[in-house]
């Protein structure tokens, strides 16, 4: 079982209940606010902005939503090769984009986001392989959207690129993981049916795109 | 007579220019009462069917009306586009009231068809300025929850008698249609 230094080893074990580990949380998160308050500075913003790139441009954060969905329906918290080889590949897009510099057509991103916004509508899950490829893939895609940004944009590129890789990589992980460990039908479907919503968006903004 | 009496603006609802993206978008199938009651048709006839349908149906509905749409915004020519919609209401609205059961399949494909009328219409209304993204999902959102409606609606039939009250809403939506279709003659 895994621990860490900040909760005692009874933290992790089932007997200590949903509320117990609430109270718990909250007293270690009023501790924080002195910490967290002092260290602002360029480092911080250039994290921070890193995180929060893949989401605040809408062709990015809707790829990265159809990708979470995608990696839902299929993943189980123990497989971590392929958030190994999702990690890669966004790293590898976002020095792609630092090194080339130019910037993609911006339907490339939304043709993207449909193709795995109806894998995710239609429940298609290919071979461990291909879908992994198909994964990697996306990661590279948005990776190399954010390199571009990174290289004009921010102070210190490797906090920024750091930033991508929390905000692109590590939330869409909690969220495939929180969903993929529900059975319930309804989740299910509701996936399914956000995949759709995803998938037709995107469709649209990808004719406006290449309709110019 | 309620039908009769709507304003007919309000069945074109175009809004060419001055979107301004989320709100706008999400209101757009709202103000349009054609397409309001296509759409919970389709959830109610979901709900009707049951099984499977009770989402396929919600979920084939936004994918192909956004293929109409990409049509739309290309001005593909197409069949005219608001008879196509009064006559969905009525299709849908009848398929309810006579218990219609066709395979999965073909209940999908049948609202395939209708689902590209309506892209279509809301293709070529999108208005040019607005923020399209935000567009977009506020139409793809106001959509699904009008489907999410009318399977709430739809859900009746686990009432008893309820499967009689969904089947005469479903005569109600397809007289509803024939007033739109009468409307669009007389105009």
């Amino acid at each position: 079982m895994a621990q860490c230094w900040l909760a005692p080893a009874s933290f992790w074990q089932r007997d200590f209940s949903l509320r117990s580990r609430a109270r718990y949380c909250l007293s270690i998160a009023l501790l924080l606010p002195p910490v967290a308050e002092a260290h602002v500075g360029v480092q911080t913003y250039a994290l921070l902005a890193g995180a929060l790139h893949p989401w605040i441009n809408q062709d990015s954060a809707l790829l990265l939503a159809a990708v979470t969905l995608w990696i839902a329906q299929r993943a189980r918290s123990s497989e971590i090769s392929y958030w190994v080889a999702n990690a890669v590949a966004l790293s590898a897009g976002v020095g792609a984009g630092l090194a080339v510099g130019v910037a993609g057509p911006a339907w490339l991103s939304y043709a993207a986001t449909v193709v795995v916004a109806l894998a995710v509508s239609a429940r298609l899950l290919p071979t461990a392989v291909v879908w992994r490829a198909l994964l990697a893939l996306a990661a590279l895609l948005a990776g190399y959207y954010a390199g571009v940004d990174a290289a004009a944009a921010v102070p210190s590129v490797a906090v920024f690129v750091l930033g991508v890789l929390a905000g692109g990589f590590v939330f869409p992980l909690s969220v495939a993981v929180l969903l993929a460990n529900q059975q319930v039908r309804l989740v299910q479907v509701g996936t399914r049916v956000l995949g759709s919503w995803l998938a037709a968006i995107s469709l649209m903004l990808c004719a406006l795109r290449l309709a110019g | 007579m309620l039908l009769f009496g709507w304003p007919a603006v309000s069945a074109a609802h175009t809004q060419s220019g001055d979107g301004t993206g989320l709100v706008t978008g999400f209101l757009h199938p709202l103000t349009g009462i054609d397409h309001v009651l296509a759409m919970l048709a389709v959830g109610m006839w979901g709900a009707q069917l049951r099984g499977d349908a009770i989402w396929l149906l919600p979920v084939v509905f936004p994918l192909v009306m956004a293929g109409g749409a990409v049509a739309g915004i290309a001005a593909v020519p197409m069949l005219p586009v608001e008879p196509g919609i009064a006559f969905s209401v009525i299709a849908l609205g009848a398929a309810i009231a006579f218990d219609f059961r066709p395979p999965l399949a073909g209940a999908a494909a049948l609202v395939s068809v209708f689902a590209i009328f309506h892209g279509y219409a809301h293709g070529v209304e999108l208005p040019r300025r607005s923020d399209a993204v935000a567009y977009c999902a506020g139409f793809v959102l106001a959509t699904g929850l009008i489907h999410l409606t009318g399977i709430g609606l739809g859900l009746v039939t686990r009432l008893p008698h309820g499967l009689a009250v969904l089947r005469i809403g479903g005569a109600v939506l397809a007289g509803a249609g024939l007033v739109l279709a009468a409307r669009l003659l007389i105009a």
